[in-house]
């Protein structure tokens, strides 16, 4: 049965030829697009969170929603204790920010000013290596003011110039302060350069009043697919108004940017199956029906219809499993091959600075699974579309396939 | 044994169109015969054919091939019976087109779970019969029609079928080939004592047959 | 003659019903996705853009030189009358505002936030883009006192600000003196450009000038809305020479990212539609070829008998067209359906505001009809048609019909 399957298709050329090309460019297409979307949008993921947000976040409760002095965290140390004895995490710093207005003598700004530790916060985030000009911040800095390049423009200043920060501490009492600009950084997200400082946490919080105080906790896990797990373990050993969200949470409204792109390239990729679909069950079609007298012959012959069944599908799929096998093959190398070598679009950063992507790089994502789940959708769409050919000759009885013309 | 009783089919039945095909058909084939079915275009011959082969359901009677009640037999029954017991000439389009001559004979036997060696052997037995064993090779379309009829024969009795029925087998064949293909299915009906059936009206078919059975309308009007 | 060919096309068709219905089937299916899909992407890009181009910056955007760069209000536009007059007497113009812009701090009591303080006057600004037809909740209005401001709808939110409550907006005048003004939140605003909803602060042009410490004639900017069909690069270019003291820009200089969006969802569409004619050319391809094939006993009896070449090729022709009209019609009606439900109601992806919000855009979009939908694609289809014969009639010429007769 298998051979006079493979003779067939091997005897009817054209049908043989057109879907076999057909299901194997769709499963490139697919696996090949499909690994483009996520892998920019992976990356996009990842280059945020390294830069800044991290991986697991811990807050007071409400703190996410609506970020405020009255949802600061008041237990620093004991809460710092306890992340020490979690495993998985890799690193951890607390942060505290507040929002002021910088001035300098051209103009004035409104930024988030936030105390860091610089040596933990080296650990955790791209702040240091974020540097152009000047110097990081250090355990010992007093007035020093680590700046966004793109906010320094705004400022209309440059590395040693001074600049005076008006804000409410803690208790909502004033604060204002003279800073001297240290450091200039570009991490490339444009919002956040335009916005940002940092300043040492200790020397910030005798202004701020939030000695024992932080905004949130970032953390780093050593393996980004685990952080859920590492999330619930810490927050089963906080104290109950403390929130851990996770970077799925933290960056709510990225995600679901990445999942209506998501859904976009799918409701395309769905048109184009939509048309393959056709095609590859027009020419089965055609293919079988051209063949009516000679399957009513083997039918005539005693074949029963159950084996003609089996012999028309076995057909469409050693053509399926090829024609997908090769594609996923081809496919699979490109996702590889993309991902080592990630395709460049000059420019792509600049143009899109306001939608948070600061690589030219487009890379691939290259995961078993979700190539699997793609051949899978070529090799049912394979099937799906044989389907009412197979139905269209079993109508037929011997005597009525042997007399068709 | 062959045996009809009482047979009847109708086309289009209660419609205005309707076609009393086969009208009471009694009658009994013996194992051995060379037998020609025959009568004018439309009486009926290719529908008794094909009632007798299980290609097709009758309305009322009963056949019996052997000990078997083939009307009693459902489709799969049915397509079981015509390949352990019957083999099958047709007028064209006899040969599967991505076979070649020797898989074509060979075809019935390998679904039957022959061995490899027997087919083998009994292909050439068979094809040296029917003057093909030079052409073993060769695709169908590459043979002449009446090459291709013989490689139908060759496969319709390669599995030692009780029964073979060939529906008109030289309708597209000249008269030296007609001959030729008649000539050698005697010799298998000889040698073999295969029982063929023909269903013919041409008259070198019916001259050399040794039983005639006429038909007219769907009667039979003389056996 | 051609009524003959044309009815034994049309029977020809017919004597394979499943086959034809299927291939009219596919044409239909995929042009009727296929228009919806493109009507969905370019109604999306073209909201994005409309929003942007109503709300902030026009067609063509008139800046004080060195003003883009540093945003700063000593880089302004100081004979905003006459600028105004001027333009407003151009040909190709529709509507001209003038605004200020002032970059500042927006503050509650608990809680700041970077924001840009924009005086308009709401009149004009109507007439420019429509405005008002933004507002979400309140109204279009800064009370009679003129303290009343419109504000963002995602500043309102981020500073957990409603109707009716007050904000502080402070930020440095044109002397370098920092000052504040205390506002009445009269309304909401929801444009989808990102620049305004996050960070607007609308109040009167005078409440404004009180801020900056303009003078009467003094503004950062002036925009154009053009006329329909006015070319901007041509205008840009007419206005760059007779203001040389100007910066011009067009909107797509402005936000180079939406003039990208706009070429990609071209190249997008573009990409689409020719993978999906490429489909139809050979689902039809493929039931041409066969259906003369298998006929090819036929057309050799109708050439022997005396038919010339020509009278088969135009009916083979026929046939191949028919199918396309055929899926062409089909599509029309499918597409069109769906289109104009997608103009009407939109696609509802609320479950992804948030997302959406990300790239500036609605949570319902709605689609695009252009009417170079349906004549782009009828073309397409009538060259699948013509083209996927080409190589059946090839076969079909090559017929000598005696061997056909004999043949077989």
């Amino acid at each position: 049965m298998f051979s006079l399957a493979l003779k067939n298709l091997l005897f009817y050329k054209g049908r043989t030829l057109t879907t076999f090309l057909l299901s194997l460019c769709s499963t490139v297409l697919f696996v090949v697009y499909v690994a483009f979307m996520d892998g920019s949008h992976e990356s996009m993921l990842k280059n945020s969170l390294s830069i800044y947000t991290g991986a697991i976040q811990v807050m007071q409760e409400g703190h996410h929603e609506n970020p405020s002095y009255d949802t600061l965290l008041e237990d620093l140390p004991s809460v710092m204790q306890t992340l020490k004895n979690i495993e998985g995490i890799r690193a951890y710093t607390p942060r505290l920010e507040s929002f002021a207005l910088l001035s300098s003598e051209e103009d004035s700004v409104g930024a988030m000013v936030t105390g860091i530790v610089p040596e933990s916060e080296a650990l955790v985030s791209r702040l240091k290596e974020a540097l152009v000009k000047g110097r990081y911040l250090d355990s010992e800095d007093s007035n020093g003011l680590y700046m966004g390049e793109e906010l320094a423009k705004r400022l209309g200043v440059d590395l040693g110039d001074e600049i005076a920060l008006v804000g409410s501490a803690t208790d909502y009492s004033f604060a204002a302060e003279r800073f001297q600009i240290i450091g200039l950084f570009r991490t490339g997200l444009f919002e956040f350069d335009a916005s940002s400082a940092f300043v040492n946490k200790a020397y910030f919080d005798a202004l701020m009043l939030s000695e024992t105080m932080a905004s949130s906790i970032v953390v780093t896990v050593d393996d980004l697919e685990k952080a859920e797990t590492v999330a619930g373990e810490i927050a089963g050993q906080m104290p109950s108004r403390v929130e851990v969200l996770t970077w799925k949470k933290l960056m709510a409204s990225m995600v679901q940017a990445m999942e209506v792109d998501s859904l976009f390239g799918y409701i395309s990729m769905g048109l184009f199956f939509i048309v393959v679909f056709f095609v590859i069950m027009i020419f089965g079609f055609i293919n079988i029906s051209g063949r009516i007298r000679e399957l009513g012959l083997l039918r005539a012959l005693g074949v029963h219809s159950y084996e003609i069944l089996k012999l028309l599908l076995l057909e469409s799929a050693i053509l399926a499993f090829a024609s997908v096998l090769a594609g996923t093959l081809i496919g699979a190398y490109l996702a590889y091959f993309y991902e080592v070598n990630p395709i460049i679009i000059k420019g792509m950063a600049e143009t899109y600075k306001a939608y948070g992507i600061i690589s030219d790089e487009v890379p691939t994502r290259f995961d078993l699974f979700t190539i699997a789940w793609n051949a899978m959708v070529v090799l049912l769409l394979n099937f799906l579309a044989i389907l009412y050919p197979v139905y269209y000759i079993r109508q037929f009885t011997p005597t009525e396939a042997m007399r068709h013309v | 044994m062959v045996r009809l009783e009482h047979v009847h089919k109708y086309f289009n039945r209660d419609t205005q169109r309707e076609v009393h095909a086969l009208d009471d058909i009694s009658l009994v084939i013996e194992d051995g015969e060379f037998t020609v079915i025959t009568g004018t275009s439309g009486c009926g011959k290719t529908t008794l054919l094909n009632a007798i082969g299980a290609l097709d359901s009758v309305d009322s009677g009963r056949i019996t091939i052997g000990e078997t009640e083939i009307t009693q037999l459902d489709e799969r029954e049915r397509a079981a019976l015509r390949l352990q017991d019957i083999g099958f000439v047709f007028q064209a389009y006899n040969l599967i087109p991505v076979l070649n001559v020797a898989e074509n004979i060979g075809f019935i036997m390998r679904l039957q779970g022959y061995h490899h060696e027997a087919i083998e052997k009994r292909i050439r037995e068979v094809a040296a019969i029917l003057e093909i064993d030079h052409r073993l090779s060769a695709m169908p379309n590459e043979l002449s029609g009446g090459q291709q009829q013989r490689v139908a024969v060759a496969r319709a009795v390669a599995a030692k079928p009780g029964l073979v029925l060939a529906d008109e087998p030289t309708a597209n064949l000249d008269s030296k080939n007609s001959q030729r293909l008649m000539q050698m299915m005697k010799n298998l009906n000889e040698i073999e004592k295969t029982t063929i059936l023909f269903a013919s009206h041409d008259d070198y078919v019916v001259e050399m047959s040794r039983r005639q059975i006429i038909l007219s309308d769907g009667h039979v009007e003389k056996m | 003659m051609f009524k003959l060919n044309l009815k034994m096309a049309w029977l020809n068709v017919w004597r394979r019903k499943v086959r034809s219905l299927l291939v009219i089937l596919m044409i239909g299916v995929s042009m009727s996705v296929m228009l919806a899909i493109q009507g969905l992407y370019d109604g999306m890009t073209r909201h994005m853009i409309e929003s942007t181009l109503r709300s902030e910056s026009g067609e063509i955007s008139l800046f004080a030189p060195s003003y883009r760069l540093h945003q700063n209000l000593t880089y302004r536009l100081k004979e905003t009358h006459r600028i105004i007059e001027e333009m407003k007497n151009m040909p190709e113009v529709r509507s001209v505002v003038k605004r200020i812009r002032v970059t500042g701090l927006a503050s509650t009591a608990r809680k700041s936030t970077f924001a840009k303080l924009v005086g308009i006057d709401i009149e004009n600004e109507n007439l420019f883009g429509g405005l008002e037809a933004f507002v979400v909740d309140g109204t279009m209005s800064f009370g009679e006192n003129d303290e009343g401001a419109v504000i963002g709808k995602k500043l309102a939110e981020d500073l957990n600000l409603e109707v009716g409550e007050r904000v502080i907006f402070s930020a440095q005048d044109s002397h370098g003196e920092l000052s504040a003004i205390s506002l009445r939140i009269k309304g909401l605003v929801r444009t989808t450009n990102m620049a305004i909803d996050d960070l607007a602060i609308f109040v009167s042009q005078e409440k404004s000038r009180a801020i900056t410490a303009l003078g009467e004639d003094e503004s950062t900017e002036v925009a154009l809305r053009l006329k329909e069909g006015v070319d901007i690069d041509l205008f840009q270019s007419k206005l760059e020479k007779g203001w040389p003291g100007l910066e011009i820009y067009s909107w797509k200089a402005l936000y180079p990212a939406l003039d990208q969006m706009q070429v990609m969802t071209n190249i997008f569409n573009g990409i689409t539609f020719a993978i999906v004619m490429t489909m139809v050319f050979i689902g039809i391809l493929g039931v041409m070829f066969v259906s003369i094939l298998e006929r090819i006993r036929e057309f050799g009896i109708v050439l022997a008998i005396g038919e010339p070449y020509r009278f088969l090729r135009t009916q083979v022709i026929y046939e191949a067209l028919i199918l396309g009209a055929g899926g062409y019609i089909f599509g029309v009606v499918a597409g069109s359906s769906a289109l104009l439900y997608l103009q009407s109601y939109g696609l509802d992806l609320s479950r992804f505001s948030a997302g959406l919000a990300e790239f500036g855009m609605a949570s319902i979009l709605y689609a695009a009809i252009k009417f170079h939908y349906f004549t782009t694609t009828f073309a397409a289809i009538v060259l699948a048609a013509l083209l996927s014969v080409v190589l059946p009639l090839r076969r079909l010429k090559m017929l000598n019909p005696i061997e056909v007769i004999q043949g077989d």
